[in-house]
């Protein structure tokens, strides 16, 4: 410490000291407030990077989500791979499958046609005998002229389908044909047939079935609507002559089966016809074969 | 075994009840039959057939007419009854479907559509 004699340089050593703590509590302060801000930078950087520790802990977490996401959908996408190569597999199975009963289906289609054909044809010719059968199981059924001819009508009507018919007789003695019975028409026109005479007569005479050509244009006004002329034979003799005019409106033409049932009827209607002449010419009256079936 | 159906066949013709007898007996039917009409309403109600094949044109009484009595009846009214007939024409089939038949055939018979029929009206 300076002496007291040394007032002045006393004085001047605090002033100095003086000043020079000043300068050093300046500095200090300056000091102390570079630090402060250097501390408010550090929080600032530290409140930051805090804020940026936590975001990216936030997107790590996010990450780690998307990654598991993703490995399930990965799965996911697997599965539904093989799911899908399975699919395919079985639907190619499928196809194959469907093709092969497709192809069945159509052999076994082709068959039932075949056989609904041929089941067709075997009923329509069952039907066409059982008509041969009808046919000729009535003609023989009585020894009356009067039934033979109805049955004959019968036989016309709902086997060969027309109610437009007349049958003769052939008249032995004159060479005609006489109309012994006739259904559907003006038998006046028709009572008399000379063989030769018209498509009736020439039928008769030849002792050949005559089928009308559609386009062919009768002669005579008589056998304007006529269909078919059979001759009734015995042997090679005719007896006689069915005639069969119009057809029934829902029969367009004449069938197969009609021109059997013709052959079957050219020989046991005569046959039929005949007997009920030898009947008539032979039996004793009250007859016990002349009462109705 | 499946109820054997019974068939009632009017007709006055003997070749037509015999040739739709043949057909009908290959469809494993009992057939009855009956000579006109009134025998016919007479056969419909003794013997209870399941379904009627109605001639049209009959002496005595005529198809339409016992297909009116048997739908007028209340014992008949249910049996079916199809006309088989030579007749026809539109105007017939109208009369016979207002008489109050169910289906028509025309002579001569198809026996494969005569056998279709009966199975469909018999399989109602």
């Amino acid at each position: 410490m300076p002496s007291a004699g040394h007032g002045d340089g006393h004085g001047r050593y605090v002033r100095r000291v003086s000043d020079q703590l000043h300068l050093y509590t300046q500095t200090l302060l300056r000091e102390n407030e570079q630090l402060r801000s250097a501390v408010e930078c550090l929080r600032s950087e530290t409140e930051r990077l805090r804020d940026e520790a936590a975001a990216t802990q936030g997107a790590w977490r996010e990450n780690e989500a998307l990654k598991e996401r993703l490995r399930q959908l990965e799965e996911e996408r697997n599965w539904a791979r093989e799911q899908l190569q399975q699919t395919r597999q079985s639907l190619q199975t499928h196809e194959r499958e469907r093709a092969h009963l497709s192809s069945r289906l159509a052999a076994i289609t082709h068959d039932n046609r075949n056989f609904l054909e041929q089941f067709v044809a075997l009923e329509q010719q069952n039907s066409n005998l059982a008509n041969l059968y009808v046919a000729s199981y009535r003609l023989h059924e009585t020894l009356d002229k009067g039934e033979v001819i109805a049955t004959l009508h019968e036989i016309l009507a709902n086997l060969v389908g027309s109610e437009e018919v007349a049958i003769f007789e052939l008249d032995e003695q004159s060479g005609a044909l006489t109309l012994i019975g006739s259904n559907g028409i003006q038998p006046e026109a028709y009572s008399q047939v000379a063989l030769g005479e018209g498509w009736i007569g020439q039928a008769a005479e030849t002792g050949r079935i005559f089928i009308r050509d559609r386009e062919a244009a009768a002669t005579l006004p008589r056998e304007e609507h006529l269909t078919a002329c059979v001759p009734l034979r015995i042997g090679a003799t005719v007896t006689g002559a069915i005639v069969i005019f119009r057809l029934l409106t829902q029969k367009p033409g004449l069938e197969e089966v009609d021109h059997e049932i013709f052959d079957l009827l050219a020989s046991q209607a005569a046959t039929a016809l005949y007997c009920t002449r030898l009947h008539a010419r032979l039996a004793k009256p009250g007859d016990r074969l002349d009462r109705p079936a | 075994m499946p109820e054997r159906k019974r068939i009632l066949i009017v007709d006055d013709s003997r070749t037509a009840q015999m040739m739709t007898s043949l057909i009908v007996s290959k469809g494993s039917f009992d057939v009855v039959t009956a000579s006109d009409g009134e025998d016919g309403v007479q056969k419909a109600l003794s013997e209870k057939p399941d379904i009627i094949l109605m001639d049209v044109m009959m002496p005595r009484m005529d198809g339409f007419e016992a297909c009116r009595r048997l739908h007028e009846n209340e014992a008949t009214r249910g049996i079916p009854v199809i006309m088989v007939t030579t007749r026809g024409e539109a105007d017939n089939i109208e009369v016979g479907y207002g008489a109050g038949c169910v289906d028509y055939v025309t002579k001569p018979v198809n026996s494969v559509e005569l056998l279709a029929k009966l199975r469909n009206h018999l399989e109602r």
